[in-house]
């Protein structure tokens, strides 16, 4: 096991721990600790929300979750040589949930997946699912199954949804502007259209005072990828994989975290992997000079990993970018398209007894694959959902008898 | 309730709404009221290409009896190859 460089006790918040991790990209928070080219090294991870889901039976606390504690990320972690233009080569070795519970906190043997409120960070389908819902996950291994969608055991494809490195203060006020550019073309909009800084709950690191007020003021939100990677959510980013972060201050600030023990392509409910808090084993080495020799710029590069669950066999789920409701055509939309993929087999599953909420939960964080099949019958975009039938243990193909419609409960809601 | 189509020499076509199989050979113009022939033209139906129709029978039927296929397209497992020919050459884990 390699040495632990940032340590996280569980039964605390973030904020109480010796050596505090963050929750806003700046490049003047402190690193938590520093390590050499070619070091192998684990840090500890606190869920994303720093634990505010429970392991219960009622939604209420992803409905009333306060997102300006997220992301509770671990680090930064400076490396030792490296300067703004070299390319830093992070590998991911291992991670999972907390080896050795000590609380009883996400990661302890639990996730979950949630769906937030429309008003609440809202989702990929927030339109038809407006209210905040959630499912508890038992972790078996490094397989899944849920009390709240009953019938379903699956495979993780565990990886850490969160990772990058810290901008410099020029990008920072860069990211700044634009996105309140963007805020401003509707700033009433809900959800809202970007997320400008935000003082409350802000965590600095190990700053206080007005150090940490100023990071507060300043510190770009989580919530979006950017040119420093960020918060990708890319299900394939497991065991295995290689990211080349473009190095924008000296020491470059790695930090991670927003562990994920599954999820389906595409975070589709916002909340929509399971979420836990864990360990992440990282290698790291730096190209120096690497930006301008490799022409990497404004965005990180990944090599995927080589460690996923196999299937054999899916259903696939069709969608057009029509919205059938208004009989619009939409040019080329892949994200309608793939909502009507989605909704589609939401449909599905409800014959087999489902409730509309358990299935969404359901595609949310099973690893399911979604495709852009094609845009060249223009004006429609066409994205095709991929689901595997040995997740089920009943057969949940089309038969000439039907589906088998049985109570299959449902899942956590708010009272 | 369907509609016609009209055209009149001076004024060009002009559409009128009738119930199904009661439009008339030629009606008013709209507008000075002279005498226009009914002109024919496709139905509805021919306007959605057949891709189009296609994806859109298929997007219907999955809902309900969705395919059952070995594997999945392979697009994003080999991603685009880069523009930047440089980014091959970045080192393998
Ligand atoms: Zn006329």
């Amino acid at each position: 096991m390699p040495e632990v460089i940032f340590s996280v006790d569980q039964t605390l918040s973030m904020r109480d721990q010796k050596i505090p991790g963050h929750n806003r990209w700046h490049p003047d928070i402190p690193p938590a600790a520093t390590v050499s080219p070619g070091a192998e090294f684990r840090l500890e991870c606190r869920d994303w929300t720093d634990n505010q889901i429970g392991n219960n039976d009622s939604a209420n606390d992803v409905r009333d979750v306060d997102l300006s504690h997220a992301h509770m990320l671990s680090g930064p972690i400076a490396v030792e040589g490296a300067e703004p233009g070299d390319l830093l080569i992070v590998d991911i070795l291992d991670l999972g949930p907390i080896p050795q519970p000590t609380s009883d906190g996400s990661g302890s043997g639990w996730g979950y997946t949630g769906v937030f409120a429309r008003d609440n960070g809202g989702g990929f389908l927030t339109d038809h699912f407006p209210d905040s819902y959630k499912a508890i996950w038992d972790f078996h291994g490094q397989m899944a199954t849920s009390r709240h969608i009953p019938g379903v055991r699956y495979t993780g494809i565990t990886h850490p949804g969160l990772m990058g490195t810290a901008p410099s203060a020029e990008l920072l006020a860069r990211w700044n502007a634009r996105e309140q550019a963007l805020i401003d073309t509707d700033p009433y909009r809900v959800p809202a259209l970007a997320l400008p800084p935000l003082p409350d709950n802000t965590l600095a690191g190990q700053l206080a005072g007005e150090d940490a007020a100023r990071i507060g003021r300043e510190g770009a939100r989580t919530v979006p990828a950017r040119e420093n990677g960020g918060n990708h959510d890319i299900k394939n980013f497991t065991r295995g994989s290689r990211v080349f972060y473009p190095v924008h201050v000296p020491g470059g600030l790695l930090s991670a975290g927003d562990l994920h023990f599954s999820q389906g392509d595409g975070e589709i409910t916002f909340c929509g992997a399971i979420e836990m808090g864990g360990f992440l084993d990282l290698h790291v080495d730096l190209i120096k000079g690497g930006m301008e020799k490799y022409g990497v710029t404004t965005n990180p590069i990944f090599m995927p990993g080589n460690v996923e669950p196999r299937y054999s066999e899916f259903l696939s789920f069709v969608g057009i970018s029509v919205d059938h409701t208004t009989d619009t055509n939409y040019y080329l939309d892949a994200t309608i398209a793939y909502q009507n993929a989605c909704l589609n087999a939401i449909e599905y599953l409800k014959t087999f007894g489902y409730s509309g909420e358990q299935a969404y939960l359901l595609l949310g964080s099973a690893p399911i694959e979604g495709r852009l099949s094609g845009v060249v019958d223009i004006p429609n975009a066409c994205s095709t959902l991929y689901l595997p039938t040995s997740i089920f243990d009943f057969d949940i193909r089309p038969t000439a008898d039907g589906p088998r419609k049985t109570d299959r409960g449902r899942c956590a809601v708010t009272s | 309730m369907a509609t016609y189509q009209y055209r009149c020499a001076g004024c060009g076509p002009f559409d009128v709404t009738r119930p199904i199989g009661q439009a008339r050979p030629e009606e008013p113009c709209e507008a000075c009221g002279h005498p226009s022939r009914r002109l024919f033209t496709s139905p509805m139906v021919i306007r959605t290409p057949a891709a189009l129709a296609r994806a859109l029978q298929a997007q219907e039927a999955s809902a309900y009896e969705p395919r059952v296929v070995d594997e999945v397209p392979a697009s994003r497992r080999a991603p685009a190859r880069s523009a930047d020919p440089r980014h091959a050459l970045l080192p393998k884990p």
